[in-house]
Parts: structure tokens; sequence; C-alpha cells
């Protein structure tokens, strides 16, 4: 780490709280911790965060509420905790402004890869690079970032796994230019962090198999001569 | 009588009140009829034939009194009434036409009805003269006192027996064809209300915070929205505090288990932290399941269009790229209707099952018809034998402890999630024998939603057939 970030561990349980807190701190990062929403405020006043760890039941205000009203006042990144580990909460949370989402019980391990992950994010975001966007679309399709479904042009959901959704959102992002598998690879594994990474070929051919017309000759994702690939439709975010 | 009544009563209200309706007109009107011919008699032929003669009568005495134009006036103005009248001198008559002809009961009743019939009147056969009369009629002859008679038929076609039977058929077939209309009409407008009910306890069926029905229409009716809403009010506060329940439950147990976990991290590695994590991933796992079985019976449904065909190949994917062999056979684009997080799930856990028994899953996508799918997770283990197939289906029945399953597993609801997944789709879930050996999971599901809540199909413009074809 070349430079120390400061998280912000929102979270009533004091032994969590204080585990991960050792953690975080043994991987270089410079903690601050919070009991509920007041200290939160108070932590936040005093210090520059980078990120904050919240967990979703609280005492006092709640996670969800806590989350909307931080994303209508700052760009922290957030990582949500929660012990609940539902689906519908998960979504609610990312769409609320949540930048990632983590099952408790969860692997300190995982935790760091999740932090380090959405701190690229940001760094990312604060390069311009990243599309700000909360539909993206191609040909037709429609790609939701926050709900990561994507949506075929009559409607129809198509459910890709993870690595596939995080490349094919790569290729929107840089649509129109060529893309080696090396800076693809660079690119989606900051955010994915999952131990079954297949290759870039064989996600390329997942996601052809998934929305090309003919798969066998592809329109949207061309092979480049001289190893890479080209997102070839215009993109449009809205 | 309950069991010859039961047939009617299972007939649709409007049905019902339309038939006690008629039965009770037409058990009045043959009350009335009944009384009308005990208190007065039947009135035979003779009644009418009375009536008619006294009314001839008093048209002959008043022509008797007159003549000339007079007398003329009289007759054509009774000739509106009775068309056949006609004035013939008594020397005619008197010429072999004088018998008598009718019966003793005519005249016993023409003396009857009409005391005021002239001395001087007599019955008359028909004569061929006179201008048609119909064959069969009786005619009587009044006399005018100046020599001449008042001749006229007595039994007029009017009163034949058919024609009788016809007005009184045509009578009572109005009155129930009015009553059918009038009660349909009537009926279907009383029953309107409750046909709203019927339609709002469709909806709460599916989405339980749908607004309350307004309680409107008769006594009864508002009495049963009212009920209808405080037991709509009361699962609703059940299914809350049952999920307040759930993620409470959730969270207190997930909370000493993420102490644990994060504590288990100081541990130096070894077979004791080895086996602590693994107990901790297990206990999560039935927490998980137990949860979701529970929270599945009754969460909302997002139902979505999902191209079933890669919503299975990804699950497949996702399996094999964990190093959990998953293969996926069938068509590339299956449109359906459902859930498609439940239905991953559901997937999800069938898949698992046939990786953990039998090394593999083999997964195939077919269409058996336009309105049907059917996903098969073929495996090649030890299979089920009959007498626990049942069991494996059942939450919490540790059916799965005869396919060797360790308590390590969690509480083995794989499959009855599955199942209750699979039927809150409308669909179904069968185990079946694989030869020479395996287990072969069919679930069949409807391509629209099918969860007996509306017939009508969702918005699609034109009728989909499975919407399958293979776009390469």
């Amino acid at each position: 780490m070349k430079n120390q970030n400061t998280i912000l561990i929102v979270e009533d349980d004091a032994e969590i709280a204080r585990s991960t807190a050792r953690f975080l701190t043994d991987a270089g990062h410079r903690v601050i911790q919070a009991g509920d929403a007041r200290a939160m405020d108070r932590a936040l006043r005093d210090a520059k965060v980078d990120m904050i760890l919240l967990d979703l039941m609280l005492p006092g205000e709640d996670g969800l509420s806590i989350c909307r009203r931080l994303r209508s006042s700052h760009a922290i990144p957030i990582i949500m905790l929660t012990a609940l580990g539902e689906e519908m909460d998960r979504v609610v949370g990312l769409e609320l402004g949540a930048d990632d989402y983590l099952a408790k019980p969860f692997s300190p391990r995982e935790l760091l890869a999740r932090i380090r992950a959405v701190l690229r994010r940001g760094a990312d975001r604060q390069e311009g690079q990243v599309i700000e966007a909360k539909q993206i679309s191609f040909a037709g399709w429609q790609l939701d970032p926050v709900t990561r479904q994507l949506r075929s042009p009559d409607g129809v959901r198509v459910v890709l796994t993870g690595a596939e959704f995080d490349l094919l959102a790569v290729f929107c992002e840089r649509s129109r230019r060529v893309l080696t598998r090396d800076q693809l690879l660079d690119f989606t594994q900051g955010r994915n962090a999952g131990p079954f990474d297949r290759s870039i070929d064989t996600l390329v051919s997942r996601i052809r198999h998934k929305i090309e017309r003919d798969p066998r000759d592809p329109e949207f994702i061309v092979t480049v001569r001289l190893g890479g690939y080209m997102f070839t439709p215009e993109v449009t975010s809205s | 009588m309950t069991r010859l009544l039961r047939p009617i009563s299972q007939l649709s209200i409007v049905a019902q009140l339309g038939l006690v309706l008629v039965v009770a007109q037409v058990l009045a009107h043959a009350i009335t009829v009944i009384v009308m011919l005990w208190r007065f008699g039947e009135p035979g032929p003779e009644t009418f034939v009375a009536l008619n003669v006294a009314k001839m009568a008093t048209v002959a005495e008043l022509a008797s009194t007159t003549s000339g134009p007079e007398r003329a006036a009289i007759l054509e103005a009774a000739r509106r009434v009775q068309p056949a009248i006609w004035i013939i001198g008594d020397q005619q008559l008197r010429a072999g036409h004088g018998a008598f002809l009718v019966s003793t009961a005519v005249i016993t009743s023409v003396s009857r009805f009409a005391p005021s019939i002239p001395a001087g009147a007599r019955f008359v056969e028909v004569s061929p003269d006179l201008a048609n009369p119909k064959p069969g009629d009786d005619l009587l002859a009044l006399s005018l006192g100046d020599g001449t008679s008042m001749v006229f038929p007595i039994n007029q076609a009017m009163f034949d027996v058919p024609f009788k039977v016809a007005v009184i058929g045509l009578s009572i077939a109005m009155l129930i064809v009015s009553i059918l209309a009038i009660a349909l009409w009537a009926v279907g407008t009383l029953t309107a209300p409750l046909r709203r009910v019927v339609a709002v306890a469709d909806r709460f069926a599916v989405d339980l915070d749908a607004t309350p029905m307004k309680a409107q229409g008769s006594a009864e009716i508002r009495t049963l929205v009212h009920a209808f809403n405080a037991m709509r009010d009361r699962i609703r506060d059940l299914i809350d505090s049952r999920s307040r329940m759930l993620a409470a439950v959730s969270h207190d147990l997930r909370t000493p288990l993420t102490r644990i976990r994060l504590r288990v991290e100081t541990m130096t590695d070894g077979e004791d932290r080895t086996r602590i994590l693994r107990d901790l991933k297990s206990m999560d796992v039935m927490i998980g399941q137990a949860l979701s079985y529970l929270r599945d019976q009754t969460s909302a449904m997002a139902r979505d269009r999902v191209n079933l065909a890669i919503l299975i190949e990804t699950i497949c994917t996702d399996f094999s790229d964990a190093d959990q062999p998953a293969s996926f056979t069938g068509p590339r684009n299956v449109v359906i209707t459902c859930e498609p997080d439940l239905l991953t799930r559901a997937l999800s856990n069938l898949i698992e099952n046939a990786v953990k028994f039998g090394g593999s899953a083999q997964v195939s996508l077919e269409t058996r018809s336009p309105a049907e799918v059917a996903i098969l997770v073929d495996d090649e283990g030890p299979g089920i034998v009959d007498a626990e197939k049942l069991l494996a289906l059942e939450p919490f029945s540790r059916g799965d402890k005869a396919r060797g399953e360790s308590p390590s597993s969690g509480f083995g609801l794989g499959l009855a999630i599955a199942r209750q997944i699979v039927e809150r789709h409308g669909g179904s879930l069968t185990l079946i024998d694989r030869a020479p050996k395996g287990l072969r999971v069919q679930v069949l599901l409807p391509v629209e939603r099918l969860d007996g809540q509306s017939p009508k199909a969702p918005t699609l413009a034109p009728p989909r057939t499975a919407a399958i074809d293979n776009f390469a």
C-alpha cells in the first residue's frame, strides 16, 4: 500500500468490529470504529474517510437508511455487511448506492479482496474512466450495472455469470476500442477477485453465445488480429 | 333430498336464484288456478255460451223495440262483437229447422247465466241457407216479435280447447321468460359485489399489499368484505411477524458465527482450524437453507421473462467453474415467465445434489408443448429407493440421509426447497430412476405464469408458442 487508506467500520457488535479492525490494520489500512449512525457522523466530520464498512442491522438508524443518506452527501465508497444474506437485500443495498455487499459470516480475506476492488474502482472513477450510468444500452440490449442484469432487445432477461457481466461491462465502458487480453484481464480483475476466473477467451466465447445472433460470426465482440477484441456497437448510457 | 339438491347447490348463484324464482312463480300460478277451480268450479264451454247468449238477448230485446234504420244501427253495432247475426223470417225458421240440438247442460247454464232470455228463444239447427256458419255450430234464434228472429251461433271457435291451451301455455311461457330475464338481471346486479370480492380475493392471493376492499353493497356483502379485510390484515401481520422473526433469527445466529469466524482467523493453521471452519460453513449453510425454505413460502414473486436456456447454462457454468462438473444440453433460446432468482436457487440445489451424489450433473432442457418445458437433472449416483423418494422431497425429513449424506451438509433441505420453488411456479418436480443407475430429477414448468391466479396471459402481444428457436 503506497498510501494508507482510512476505513470507517460502522458495526454495533464490539467484537466483530474489533477483530475486523485488527485485520484491516494488519493489512495496512487505518481504521476508525463507530457503533451507530451518530458515532459514524462524528467520525466523518473529524477525519477524511476513504471507505465505509456498513452493517445493515444497527441500533437506531439502520444501514439502508444510512446508506441512502450518505449517498446524497458523500462519494465515499460503501461496502454493506449483512447477516441477512438475501438476494433482495443485496439488490436494495446496491440500488441505494452501496458499492458492494458482503454476507456475514465473511472471511477476512474475502473482505480484504472486496475492499481492494472497491477502492480500485473508486480510483478509476476519479480518473474519469468509468461511465457513471444507471443504464447502459447497446443495439437494443440493456445492461444495468446496479442490479447486474442484462436484457435482450425484446425485454427478455439473459443471465450472466459474475465474470461474464464484468467483462461485458468493461467492453461497454470502452466500446469501439481495441482491447488486448492483458488489458481486459487487468480491467476485470479489479472488480471480481473470484477464484474461478476463466481466461478472457473463454469468457468472450460465452458472452458471444448469449448475445450474438450467430456466435460463429460475431457482430458485437469481434476478434482483432494480433490478439485483442473490440466491442463494436454504439453504447449509450442514461 | 340433500343429495338431490347438491347438483343445484353447485350451480352459480345466478342460476340458483333464477331457478328458485321460476319454481316459486310456477307454484304460485298453480296454487291460484287450483284455488279458483275449487272455489268456482271448472268454467265449461257453457259458461261462455251463456254469457254470449245473455249479451245477444240484450241486443234482441233492444232490436225488438225498434225498427228500420235504428234497428239496423243496433245490429250493426252488435255485429262488431258477433259478426254472424242473421235476421230470418219465422216462417223460414219453421220450415223444418226448429229442432233443439244443444245439450240440456247448455240450456241449464244458459238459463242460469241469462235469465233474461226471451220466452220465444229457440235453438235451431245449422241451415245450409244461412251464410256459412261453421259446421257443428249451434244456432240460437231469438224472436224479435215482428215475425222475424235474430239468429246467431252460440259456441264460438274462440272457446275451442286447443286455443285455450295455446293462450294459457303462451302466457306461462311469457311469464317464465320474463321472470328469467328479470331474475338474471337482478341477481347479476345483486351478485356483482360478490364477484368483486372474488376478484380482489384472487389479487390478495398474489399480493397481500393490494388495497383493501371497499365495503359496499348489501349487508351480507359488507359483512363478508369486513371479514375478508380482517383476515387479510391478520395474514399480513402473521407474515410480517414471521419475516421479522426470520430476520432476527438470521441476524442473531449469524452474528456469533461471524465472531467465531473472525476468532478462528487468529488460530494457527491446523486440523482444528480446518474443522472449525468446515463446521462454521455448514452451520451457515443450514441457517441459509432453513431461512430460505421458510422465506420462499411467502416471499413475493418478482416475475420476469427470462431466457431459461441461458439461465440453466449459466448455473452449469458457475458449477463447472468451481470444478463441480455440470453440463447443459438443449436449445439456445427458451423464454419463460418465472422468478429467476428463486429458479436459480432451485436448480442450483438440484445440480449440487447431482454432483454430490453422482459425481456430475447432466442437465437438459426440452420443450414438451407450447405451454410447458421440462428440465431434467440427471446423475449417475446411487439414486433414491422408491420408499425414500417422497420423504426426500419433504422438508426436515432427513430424507437425504438415505443417500448417505453426512450431518455436516445441512438440513438436507435442497430438494424440498427446489420442490417448493417449482410448485410456486405452477410446475412439478418428480424423482425418476435411471437405468442402469442414477437419479433423474424432472422439473416441469409452465411457459407462462400459471399459479391459479389469473387465466389471462401476461401482456405479450402475439400469442406465443414457447418462443423457441435456435436463433443461430
